[in-house]
């Protein structure tokens, strides 16, 4: 069993500058755009066709033409298989999930330039006000990056499970405080926390 | 909060280099200026685990506590005292 840190971005946040170089680039996939599918290793193209499906955006990021990681930004309630989180979003809020680089280019920053690309998509949609994501508590590579890099801050804190490592699952009433986009009552449901 | 100061400095120097070390003063935003990385940041907390004796909590990882020498130094000070 693991805790996980719910995060949230506000869109009015400043972003900080990636700077350019280091041959990373990151582009956009989403059902108007599919051209990037083609860069995607098999073991990814399977997921990227159910996100796809939801009407969720890929970020993904490239070396030389080749697949370097990937991060997914979904504007839709859902449960994720993977970690077994229920995220329930309101029409002004989305959620970032499934942030992937691959291992020989991570000393790329490929993660950085893949969160700096959707928060800055995000920062310019005038629908959207915040960005969710989860990260557990021990994993102190992405803790460092999402909070002291981007600033994300603390929503709740929520315990899941593995099983027999094929599925995850939230553990049922362990979302503290009972409120936020992995609980039933939140600001999808009409609350009124800022 | 000298030793403090002094303590952060040397754990500065052995994860990102003497000479980045010492080409910080005590109040610069090096994280922010970019001086060193957050891979060194992620060292720098996990020796606060192993050297310090402290564990970092998500939410305690923020520019107020990890975002320059002095800042450290308070944190470090702060969770000695309250220890």
């Amino acid at each position: 069993m693991v805790t996980v840190d719910v995060v949230e971005w506000r869109c009015e946040s400043p972003l900080p500058d990636q700077g350019d170089g280091d041959g990373v680039t990151v582009g956009r996939l989403s059902r108007a755009r599919p051209e990037l599918r083609e860069v995607l290793p098999r073991r990814l193209a399977r997921n990227a066709r159910g996100f796809l499906a939801r009407g969720d955006e890929g970020y993904v990021a490239t070396v030389g033409g080749r697949f370097a990681g990937w991060l997914w930004l979904s504007r839709v309630s859902h449960r994720d298989p993977w970690s077994g989180l229920r995220f329930r979003i309101a029409p002004d809020e989305a959620y970032s999930y499934a942030m992937w680089a691959e291992p020989e280019h991570r000393h790329l920053g490929v993660g950085a330039k893949l969160m700096a690309s959707l928060l800055a998509d995000a920062k310019d949609d005038p629908a959207l006000t915040r960005v969710y994501g989860w990260v557990d508590a021990d994993n102190r590579e992405m803790q460092v990056l999402i909070r002291m890099v981007f600033g994300f801050t603390d929503v709740q804190q929520v315990r899941r499970a593995r099983v027999l490592h094929l599925f995850g699952v939230q553990v049922p009433a362990s979302d503290r405080p009972r409120f936020g986009p992995v609980s039933r009552a939140g600001r999808h449901s009409g609350g009124a926390r800022s | 909060m000298a030793d403090e100061i002094t303590e952060v400095r040397q754990l500065l120097a052995e994860v990102a280099g003497n000479e980045t070390a010492d080409s910080i003063g005590d109040d610069d935003l090096f994280f922010e200026d970019r001086v060193i990385d957050s891979l060194h940041l992620v060292a720098i907390v996990d020796r606060f685990q192993t050297q310090f004796g402290i564990a970092v909590g998500g939410s305690e990882l923020s520019p107020q506590n990890f975002g320059s020498i002095a800042a450290m130094a308070s944190f470090l000070r702060s969770k000695r005292q309250s220890a």
